[in-house]
């Protein structure tokens, strides 16, 4: 099997291997892509709504580093030292951007592009360090980069799982806090909420969550499955809790479409093919969603245009979003 | 102890940002059952004084109590309504919810929504004019009806004292008299509402006592003794131009 097979039926018999996991590795895979996607999903569209979806890229490349020490420390490849790492880096970088934000004149998107250009360089020059030992050139480590949900352990598998349990569990029992800590975090505070903890316990999560995921899509691309399911999601609904469903449910199929994907042409990463899978989505939904959609955009201006142009304008059949404005004004 | 404490009692209040001061040694005291405008000109401190009494900003110095106590121990019988821009209008969520939203406090962290809390919201929406638009994504609203969800939220919240954030800026005539009507309701019953305005034409008519702002107290009292050529010229400055119109009113101008 290489990268060149094209040939339909070998896709097709590809395709029916994977998804009656005709090995085993094939069900662990699939099982951690799924779970990655869903969970980086959900927690998306809190970030999204935040504002923080570049956090996210942050501490996905600031996690490099620390996988990297963690190999330097231990000597191989072990996963519990490697989230240890990952996370302590991680979340240093999480609070390194709030700390440079709010002590110094850097705006927040530098301090984001400089944290991450550090921790990622940091990790880079690791790595170029670990790869000329002659331990770690077959370490494997390279799939942190862009990810590699073959390599994915039963291990991992159980933790994403406990993780997305916690999660969803978290986001039932604190959905008000959290839509209005999300919404309007100012009136929170001031109804007694607990913002910052609210704030901090999110941070941490997604923390976790990018690491527990590297393995899967790789430091460089995480972000994306923050951020497009989310983005997605916000194009196809109206709702904030119907936005989790959606996002959840997309963030999995991305992820079960870029396993398959890096399973059927061997040489993709599942990283870029589970991001490409989120982005397909998205631009899916840019096109045809109802209503927000550019095609039912397009639609309705081109009504509007025939309404006018056949008789006298009737504003009744123009946009109801602005119907009230006009109404509204009127003294 | 006094039968009858103030409404919000504001001593030495002094704020600043990045070290240069904004607000200076502010204190007064509002009776119950009123309402009062706060006026001044661009960048007297209007709004960051009320985030400093609200605690959402460090004080300098200074002390706030409401009802005579501290604030965070009122957190409930205290309503902040903040400018309509501090939100992102473009949120997943519809009207009736972030009308709910108001019961919020009431919940705490882990509390459902009951038939009581729904029964509120509607009734603040109703009260608002807003119940038939109750299921629109927030961002299919004028300007001035996404005000109006903000006070039906605040009025959810079912508090005592109102501090606003120039709800009247930027909405529609109707909304104006909407939300006046609603204001002179909460007073007659008992509440107290702080407002921080622009307008100087309609001040004398909306609000029963007035504070001039111009980074500390200039003036504080009946809307009659305040609203006076000198202390208005005081506060605002050479911003002031009063032109006397044909009728023999006088229209006011802050820049």
């Amino acid at each position: 099997m290489n990268g060149t097979e094209f040939q339909l039926d070998t896709i097709l018999q590809r395709t029916v291997e994977f998804f009656t996991f005709k090995y085993d590795f094939v069900a662990t895979t699939l099982a951690g892509a799924v779970l990655v996607g869903a969970i980086c999903g959900l927690l998306g569209v809190f970030m999204v709504l935040r504002r923080l979806s570049m956090m996210g890229d942050a501490i996905g490349h600031a996690t490099l580093p620390g996988v990297g020490l963690a190999f330097l420390v231990v000597g191989h490849k072990a996963l519990a030292p490697m989230l240890v790492g990952a996370s302590a880096t991680g979340l240093a970088a999480a609070l390194l951007v709030g700390f440079i934000t709010r002590h110094s004149r850097t705006r927040p998107d530098a301090a984001l592009g400089i944290v991450l250009a550090s921790f990622f360089g940091l990790g880079t020059v690791l790595f170029s360090a670990i790869q000329s030992t002659p331990s770690g050139a077959q370490s494997g480590l390279n799939d942190f980069l862009f990810g590699n949900a073959a390599a994915i352990t039963v291990q991992e598998v159980a933790l994403l799982a406990g993780l997305l349990l916690t999660t969803v569990a978290a986001t039932v029992a604190l959905f008000r806090p959290l839509l209005l800590s999300t919404f309007d975090t100012t009136s929170a505070t001031l109804m007694g909420l607990p913002v910052r903890w609210i704030h901090y316990g999110l941070m941490a999560t997604v923390s976790l969550t990018i690491v527990a995921s590297v393995q899967a899509v790789g430091v460089v691309l995480v972000a994306g499955l923050i951020i497009l399911p989310a983005a997605t999601a916000r194009l196809l609904s109206d709702r904030f809790h119907l936005n989790l469903i959606l996002a959840t449910v997309l963030g999995a199929l991305s992820g079960a479409l870029g396993a398959w994907l890096s399973f059927l042409f061997t040489g993709f990463s599942s990283g870029p093919s589970m991001v490409l899978a989120a982005a397909l989505f998205y631009a899916l939904a840019l096109a045809l969603a109802p209503r927000r959609g550019l095609l039912a955009r397009v639609l309705a201006a081109a009504r509007r245009h025939a309404a006018t142009g056949a008789s006298t304008p009737n504003p009744d059949d123009d946009d109801r979003l602005f119907n009230d404005q006009t109404a509204d004004a009127r003294p | 102890m006094p039968t009858n404490p103030p409404a919000l009692e504001v001593e030495g209040l002094t704020l600043s940002w990045d070290r240069t001061p904004v607000v200076k040694d502010v204190s007064f005291a509002l009776p119950p059952g009123r309402i009062v405008g706060v006026l001044g000109p661009n960048g007297a401190g209007k709004s960051t004084m009320l985030k400093g009494i609200l605690g959402l900003m460090p004080r300098d110095r200074g002390e706030v109590r409401a009802f005579g106590k501290a604030l965070n121990k009122v957190r409930g019988r205290v309503v902040y309504v903040p400018q309509r821009s501090a939100v992102d209008w473009d949120f997943p969520v519809t009207v009736n919810d972030v009308v709910l939203m108001g019961r919020y406090g009431h919940l705490g962290l882990l509390g459902r929504l009951r038939a009581n809390d729904r029964a509120i919201a509607d009734d603040a929406m109703e009260r608002m004019a807003i119940a038939d638009l109750r299921d629109r994504q927030i961002s299919e609203l004028s300007g001035g009806q996404q005000q109006r969800v903000f006070l039906a939220r605040a009025l959810a919240q079912q508090g005592d004292l109102l501090l606003m954030d120039e709800p009247l800026v930027g909405v529609d005539a109707r909304t104006e008299a909407v939300i006046i009507d609603l204001l002179r309701a909460e007073r007659d019953a008992g509440k107290t509402v702080l407002i921080v305005n622009h307008d100087l034409n309609t001040a004398r008519e909306y609000f029963d006592d007035l504070l001039l702002l111009n980074k500390t107290v200039i003036a504080y009292g009946p809307s009659e003794a305040v609203f006076e050529p000198e202390a208005l010229a005081r506060c605002y400055g050479g911003q002031l131009a009063v032109l006397r119109g044909a009728d023999g009113a006088r229209h006011m101008l802050a820049g």
